[in-house]
């Protein structure tokens, strides 16, 4: 298992220098120019043309991108802001906590509540439950964030006065864009849960579970419930790598500092450091958490297990076999 | 005590199932009746889809339902009627008193449990037994089906097919039920395999005084381990007798035609002689008999009416308008 998750680790080497060309190339041709954005539209062109050799953005293409492979992979820099004279990394160190603090708290409402609700809606199959389950999975879905953030705030900060309707600070700060950023997530982990339920229970083994005379609530948490879990775990830990990311819609209606604005801001100021940072960066939780998604997968399903390990143990076994 | 024997151990009294599917009625098991005497074996012949499975997982009540839905009957274990009794009740039953042994050994063990822990499961469920307790009666039923013990800790994928088939043995025995009921358990195995676990069985059996209805379309297992046989078509019983009775004297004309689409090495034929046509649209089941469409001595009354089962010496009853 150690040596699968190293060659996992390894492996995101060549994805994030990929990454990084990618992104390289992507600003590179992409019309607009920092030096104009830095000095303002009323900037002579020779003002404009010097600030360009002073920023080193005369230079060719290739040597510009291993300048910056240079940096980013040998140095671990990710460069400075054009704008905020302040490092990359910092800046986005500085929102990450924000940030995180939403896509955890999101995620435990989603699993905490989708999962039950797709689990109830499974077991109660075209009855009361599961239309009512899947009424609120298909409003989750379609009822646009930003939207639901607004009502959220009209209703409990304007109305009621009960929450603050932005900012940043104690919990309660965090309890409106939760419940907006969530309710899409809660929405398809039900869906997800219900129809891999669906798909378990109608099994074999859920029948030998029955005729051994199991209750069916083990017959439902001991047998079913693990056996489905998989493309859960699947949608938990894209909304997770999604939500690291950044959610800039929540987090310009509650006016909340976190990545998402921060990468978003700086595409409109041509903050090139900024946006091929915070690009990598995602990139790099992304990997990380699609790994500990496999890895989880491992601990939930021994036969994925097996084929993590499968080509070392038959590695092994040959060398025995050969003496 | 001259009371209490005239009650036999399992009586199947007029039981009727349907599973409707796309609005239509599939008619699965049409009046069956039958008896079973503690530790015979009752062998239900039949193609596939004439209701034999339906039976059996009528009288442990583990139908789908819906689809399926028990219209009529009774189920007596000793004078009790198990469809009567609440879900709880019936759990006590399940594994305990009647257990039962699958068809598909691939697809009846749980994939991400131990096979050591679906044995236990059951032990320390209805004999009240200690994690430890059970582990080792668990390891004991193992080594009783030929795996040895240190295997408890495996997984299903980790065993062959004819091991799983010995793993959901050991699992139907483990509480040694009074009644077993064996779908097809030996139609996944390859024929040698299939010997040693008909031996297995027949051995338990013995040892236990296990009653056992053995659902199979072998002829020569039927030979090999049962008492009585019930020649199951289209849902009803059509020929039901004593191992002797059935194989000396086969009286229905589905029954003789089982037997003659059998290879006979002795006579030298080109061909084996098959039952022409096909079995009976169980949605749309002919008027009069059922098996009127394909019987070569049918006449225009056996397409009117149906015979009903009458006695023709011995304990030999047959549903024949010819006898």
């Amino acid at each position: 298992m150690w040596k699968y998750i190293v060659k996992r680790l390894l492996w995101m080497i060549p994805v994030l220098l990929g990454i990084a060309v990618v992104i390289f190339t992507i600003m590179y041709f992409c019309p607009g120019d920092p030096a104009t954005a830095i000095l303002g539209n009323s900037a002579t062109p020779a003002a404009i043309e010097a600030k360009r050799i002073e920023m080193g953005l005369d230079r060719p293409y290739m040597v510009r991108l291993l300048e910056y492979l240079n940096q980013v992979f040998l140095h671990f820099d990710l460069g400075t802001s054009y704008f905020q004279n302040q490092p990359v990394m910092s800046g986005i160190l500085y929102r990450m906590p924000y940030t995180l603090t939403i896509a955890v708290l999101c995620m435990l409402l989603q699993i905490v509540i989708g999962t039950p609700l797709g689990i109830t809606a499974a077991t109660h199959q075209n009855g009361f439950a599961d239309r009512f389950c899947m009424i609120v999975a298909l409003l989750g879905v379609s009822i646009p964030g930003f939207w639901l953030a607004m009502m959220l705030v009209l209703l409990f900060s304007v109305q009621l006065g009960w929450l603050p309707p932005y900012g940043v600070g104690g919990i309660q700060y965090y309890i409106l864009p939760c419940i907006a950023n969530a309710f899409a997530g809660i929405a398809s982990q039900a869906r997800q849960t219900r129809s891999s339920m669906l798909e378990v229970i109608r099994s074999d083994y859920i029948v030998t579970a029955r005729a051994k005379g199991l209750s069916e609530r083990d017959v439902l948490y001991k047998h079913a419930l693990p056996n489905a879990l998989i493309p859960i775990i699947t949608v938990v830990g894209n909304g997770m790598g999604m939500m690291l990311g950044g959610t800039v819609v929540i987090e310009s209606v509650f006016s909340i500092p976190g990545i998402g604005s921060y990468t978003t801001n700086a595409i409109n100021n041509r903050d090139y450091p900024i946006v091929m940072g915070g690009v990598l960066f995602l990139g790099a939780v992304f990997s990380l958490i699609m790994l500990l998604v496999d890895v989880i997968y491992a601990y939930v399903d021994p036969r994925i297990k097996a084929q993590y390990e499968g080509q070392q143990k038959s590695f092994r076994r040959r060398k025995k076999a050969n003496g | 005590m001259a009371e209490k024997q005239k009650v036999p151990f399992l009586e199947v009294k007029d039981l009727v199932v349907h599973y409707t599917s796309e609005g239509k009625e599939i008619h699965a098991v049409n009046d069956v009746s039958l008896t079973i005497e503690k530790g015979k074996t009752l062998g239900l012949v039949g193609e596939t889809g004439a209701g034999k499975t339906t039976i059996a997982k009528a009288i442990l009540r583990i139908l789908p339902e819906p689809p399926a839905h028990v219209d009529q009957g009774q189920i007596l274990l000793e004078g009790q009627n198990l469809l009567e009794l609440p879900n709880t009740e019936m759990q006590k039953i399940r594994g305990k008193r009647i257990s039962m042994i699958f068809q598909d050994p691939m697809t009846a063990l749980n994939p991400v449990m131990r096979v050591g822990e679906q044995i236990a499961e059951g032990i320390a469920l209805h004999e009240k037994a200690s994690k430890k307790e059970a582990e080792e009666k668990a390891k004991h039923m193992l080594e009783m089906v030929g795996i040895p013990g240190s295997r408890y800790r495996d997984y299903p994928h980790q065993f062959s097919g004819g091991m799983k088939q010995r793993v959901v043995i050991a699992m139907a025995l483990a509480c040694s039920p009074d009644l077993l009921l064996a779908d097809e358990p030996t139609t996944a195995l390859d024929v040698t395999i299939q010997a040693q676990v008909l031996d297995i069985i027949k051995d338990l059996q013995e040892k236990l005084n296990t009653a056992m209805v053995m659902i199979t379309h072998d002829l020569g297992i039927v030979a090999e381990v049962c008492d009585t046989v019930a020649v199951v078509y289209a849902g009803e019983i059509v020929e039901f007798g004593s191992l002797e009775e059935i194989f000396d004297h086969p009286t229905h004309p589905y029954t003789l035609g089982l037997f003659g689409s059998l290879p006979d090495i002795n006579s030298e034929v080109e061909r084996l002689s098959p039952i022409a046509g096909m079995p009976p649209d169980p949605s749309n089941l002919p008027e009069g008999c059922a098996f009127s469409p394909r019987c070569p001595y049918a006449t225009d009354a056996c397409r009117k009416k149906k015979a009903a089962l009458k006695n023709i010496g011995g304990t030999h009853t047959c549903r024949c308008s010819r006898k």
